[in-house]
């Protein structure tokens, strides 16, 4: 990332809570994002991602707390007056205007004297590859193009945030990937801060710099894409994000200070510094970060359960197993190196892994 | 024969009669032949009455009787006498007063009814129909209690202090009776239309007209009216059109102050001078058909600019 962190925070949550009747939509959230940033919000439906960012946008009046934007606390101000440009899921564009009419709505609102805006609208359709398009009528595009435009507007009036409500969500798979590296490209070029809602976490894990997990209205976990698949800090976390096997048995200190899990296949070390006291917290390890090999070899330094091969998927570029421990079943992803040591179902196997790779995911 | 199959025999009847008259459809005869009691009913009911009038409105009027002969006097006697002059221009802008009153409390309405939806919605919807279920006559009756000299509004305006016993406004038996009940009988054909096609306008649309640093009024004329205007024309179409033409409220709030179907029915039925009562008919009917068709060219007009 070429930008320069760090030289500011642009948007800030303070304790922020939304109610809607009974139901809390927001549940006490605090959360900063700096100059430049791009930070998804990830969660499944209803974890109140889309309510956190509609209250940055002023569709929403948050029941608590506060919300600046560049310093300035704009909880009470009203939608028109606040400096964000939103991209819609559904792109809500004009459907009586061009794509030319549609980028120059907002410049027209600050007051842009025409020549500068004709300039400006069509820098910024160059920018998102719609050189030429200020004439087209926006229901005669492409999803993809619509969203391209659906961008260009918002970007167009220079907001001081970004906000992105599932933008590539009514797009198929392929398109979404290629407009993924687009928006990166855009975002960072701009180095325009980003708040960027998905419930996609590959996308998440693709586009931000920083991911905040939701659940229930809060924030689960927020930081790097990397550490939050690496170290999940809560076991919805964990399970939300890549694909993870969780295992059984009960969590104890050993005397020299290391954390074991008890299975009944004999014990194994947890990468944790302490055992939480309450005993709460599952064990998991990730698919890939196991191998399934012949059970006459051994590593001494790694963890390893005992299994038998139910189901073997051949993918490719990876062979992914489920294998049987114990009546519990672990799914292994092994990268296909040598076609030879593909097991078959029915298979005898140890499965192994490295103790950094024991994951302790807190309740 | 059980419940069962003679469920199933009719479906097969119904089945044969559909098709028997799809098939007969795609003929000449069919085609017409189906548009026939249709084309009857209106020839019966519109074009044959209306041929009759067109006919009487220039015919003499000869001692009570429609006379023999053809003449322009009367259409030269409605519009030369100030009185009728007056009650036609009385009669538009009447007309006016109610759709532009109409579309000032239709819209919000509308628009509350469709964006608020829930319970409020349906208050909205079941409010504005609710005055249909009743008699115009029993309603205009119902106006008289409010809008008299000692009536509710006044006595409570009096009762206020806003103004003295002998101060009050007068509300009834002029053209300010006539608008007010005539903007309350005409109110759904205002609402309706508009709820119509605020349904099909997106929510986001003007959050993303806020969110571009559009206001309220802004996001109104910019994005709202324009995508709005099938609905809204519709709606001020038939206000103003109906208006126009409308007779019982008029008649019964409006005391001395006359509109033109006041006039033609008092004609027709009082004095007996069908030809001139013929003539005032046509001329509403001429008045009603520029209207229209002025409207529509703008309205298509408007249409071409703004691309919707």
């Amino acid at each position: 990332m070429q930008r320069a962190a760090g030289t500011g925070v642009a948007i800030e949550y303070e304790d922020v809570t939304k109610t809607f009747g009974d139901v809390t939509a927001v549940d006490e959230i605090s959360f900063e994002v700096e100059d430049g940033e791009l930070l998804a919000l990830l969660g499944p439906s209803g974890s109140g991602k889309t309510t956190t960012l509609r209250m940055l946008a002023g569709f929403e009046t948050p029941t608590n707390g506060t919300i600046s934007l560049a310093g300035d606390d704009v909880t009470r101000v009203p939608t028109h007056k606040r400096d964000t440009g939103m991209v819609f899921q559904d792109y809500a564009l004009f459907p009586h205007m061009t794509v030319g009419e549609n980028v120059a709505f907002g410049l027209e609102r600050q007051g842009v004297p025409a020549a500068e805006a004709q300039k400006r609208i069509e820098e910024v359709l160059a920018l998102v590859d719609l050189a030429g398009f200020a004439d087209r009528d926006p229901k005669t595009l492409s999803g993809g193009q619509q969203q391209r435009v659906a961008t260009a507007r918002a970007i167009a009036i220079e907001p001081e945030v970004l906000l992105m409500d599932e933008p590539l969500g009514a797009l198929d798979k392929r398109l979404r990937d290629q407009l993924e590296v687009e928006l990166t490209e855009i975002q960072d070029d701009l180095g325009i801060t980003t708040l960027y809602v998905t419930h996609n976490q590959e996308e998440a894990l693709t586009i931000a710099d920083r991911i905040a997990v939701m659940n229930e209205g809060r924030i689960e976990q927020i930081a790097s894409p990397m550490e939050v698949y690496e170290e999940p800090a809560t076991e919805f976390v964990a399970d939300f994000i890549g694909d993870t096997n969780f295992l059984e048995g009960d969590l104890r200190e050993s005397a020299d200070g290391r954390v074991l899990l008890e299975t009944t296949d004999g014990d194994l070390e947890v990468n944790s510094g302490t055992a939480p006291a309450d005993g709460s917290g599952r064990v998991f390890v990730r698919p890939e970060k196991l191998t399934a090999h012949d059970p006459t070899t051994t590593a001494e330094t790694q963890n390893t359960l005992p299994g038998r091969v139910d189901r073997r998927l051949f993918l490719g570029s990876k062979v992914r197993y489920f294998v049987d421990v114990d009546g519990t079943q672990v799914v292994v992803d092994e990268s296909n190196r040598h076609a030879s040591s593909i097991h078959d179902a029915g298979d005898e196997v140890t499965l192994a892994w490295s103790v950094q790779d024991t994951r302790l995911a807190r309740g | 024969m059980s419940q069962r199959r003679f469920t199933a025999e009719l479906e097969r009847v119904n089945g044969r009669l559909s098709a028997l008259v799809r098939a007969y459809r795609e003929t000449r005869l069919g085609k017409y032949g189906l548009l026939a009691p249709t084309l009857v009913s209106v020839a019966a009911v519109m074009v044959f009455p209306t041929a009759i009038l067109v006919s009487y409105s220039f015919n003499p009027y000869d001692s009570g009787t429609v006379g023999v002969g053809v003449t322009l006097a009367h259409y030269l006697r409605a519009f030369t006498t100030p009185l009728y002059q007056e009650t036609l221009f009385r009669t538009l802008w009447i007309a006016a007063a109610v759709t532009a009153i109409d579309f000032v409390l239709g819209f919000p309405l509308a628009y509350a009814a469709v964006r608020k939806g829930g319970w409020v919605g349906k208050l909205i919807v079941i409010a504005t129909l609710a005055p249909l279920t009743i008699d115009l006559v029993v309603r205009s009756f119902g106006w008289f209690i409010l809008l008299n000299g000692s009536g509710v509004i006044n006595s409570t305006l009096v009762t206020l202090g806003i103004v003295s016993a002998e101060n009050t406004p007068k509300l009834l038996f002029n053209e300010v009776g006539i608008v007010i009940g005539l903007a309350h009988v005409m109110l759904p054909f205002m609402v309706f239309p508009i709820i119509n096609v605020l349904h099909t306008i997106p929510h986001e649309l003007e959050e993303a007209a806020r969110n571009l640093g559009a206001n309220r009024a802004t996001t109104f004329t910019r994005v709202l009216v324009p995508l709005a205007l099938p609905g809204i024309s519709a709606g001020v179409l038939i206000t103003f059109v109906v208006s126009l033409a409308s007779y019982v409220t008029p008649a019964l709030l409006g005391g001395g102050v006359r509109v033109i179907p006041v006039v033609i029915t008092e004609t027709f039925t009082s004095t007996s001078n069908w030809p001139f009562a013929s003539a005032l008919s046509m001329i509403l009917i001429a008045v009603a058909l520029v209207v229209i068709v002025g409207y529509q060219r703008v309205l298509s007009r408007l249409n071409g600019v703004g691309g919707v």
